[in-house]
């Protein structure tokens, strides 16, 4: 297994270790593999220097990984110009708006992800999501409660979420089909 | 290869309900039981017309509240009433009183059977929900 060497500001550090592990990158003080965030003068030996942004921490660990994770744990989401950790388990549901696409979390953060909808209902979330309308996915651990309207539409309270999110017509078939009706 | 799918029950509906409108406006014409077979079609035109104006009312109702079934019930009280009331006047009641026992069994009758109905649609979907989350 490679092994790398992190290289990054101090402030940095912990959140990228973080997502080192989250991808399975072992990480090695002594390790000839550098990866040296940009804008970091690094002087020291080594045998191979890849150099990256902070922001695109994860396509890197996708690369480093050979391929993109399936089913990870953890997104990166941003938020007032700084990039968070998610533990995805914590994610009530996410919402497309425009070209930008945020989860919002139990509590009631909402963070900027670079996914769309569709990437990550293709393998990067894991089964305990669902997509309910053409904007937004849930995950069903956070549904509190399901609430059916007069014309089939269903309506699902969740966790950290104010107002309702209604799973459409077209959606509420394979909606109940995953519940087991 | 499926012969009778789906689609095909739906299609034997309008087949049936067109011949059975075709077979009426016929026996309107051409027989002596004009006035019954009119008001066969006056029944079905007011059903028609209570059926499109719940189509409207729902909608607008889930447009204005998209996350509160109650309006629903006002809107179902509402055709329960002009469903009622309009099939008990055309067919020849003109009491009040008598139209108003009837729109008033009508609707303890049909809000009762939704209450029941969607109770039981909401414990079962909440219940499959808590089984779901607790496999996952």
């Amino acid at each position: 297994m490679i092994r790398y060497r992190l290289i990054c500001a101090k402030k940095d550090r912990e959140l990228l270790e973080a997502v080192c592990r989250a991808h399975a990158i072992t990480l090695d003080e002594t390790a000839p593999c550098v990866l040296c965030e940009a804008n970091i003068p690094y002087a020291g030996n080594y045998d191979i220097l890849i150099s990256f942004k902070k922001e695109k921490i994860d396509a890197l660990m996708e690369c480093l990984a050979g391929s993109p994770r399936r089913e990870s744990s953890i997104l990166m989401g941003a938020s007032d110009s700084h990039f968070t950790p998610m533990e995805i388990r914590t994610i009530a549901y996410i919402r497309a708006c425009g070209n930008d696409t945020f989860a919002h979390t139990a509590r009631g953060d909402a963070y900027k992800i670079k996914h769309k909808l569709y990437e990550l209902e293709d393998g990067i979330l894991p089964r305990g999501f669902i997509r309910v309308n053409k904007s937004e996915i849930v995950n069903i651990r956070h549904i509190q409660k399901i609430v059916p309207m007069f014309k089939g539409k269903l309506v699902l309270t969740l966790a950290g979420c104010l107002h309702g999110v209604d799973v459409s017509r077209n959606y509420v078939k394979s909606f109940k089909e995953r519940i087991g009706m | 290869m499926t012969v009778f799918d789906r689609t095909s029950w739906i299609r034997l509906l309008y087949s049936l309900f067109i011949a059975t409108l075709i077979t009426l406006f016929a026996l309107a014409v051409t027989t002596e039981y004009t006035e019954a077979v009119w008001y066969i079609l006056k029944g079905m035109v007011a059903g028609a017309v209570i059926w499109g104006l719940g189509e409207c009312l729902f909608s607008l109702c889930e447009r204005i509240f998209p996350h509160s079934p109650a309006p629903g019930y006002g809107v179902l009280i509402l055709l329960i009433l002009l469903g009622t009331g309009g099939f008990g006047y055309l067919l020849g009641v003109r009491d009040t009183g008598v139209l108003a026992i009837m729109i008033a069994a009508a609707e303890a009758f049909g809000i009762g059977i939704t209450l029941f109905y969607r109770s039981q649609y909401i414990r079962t979907l909440n219940e499959r929900l808590a089984q779901i989350k607790e496999e996952l």
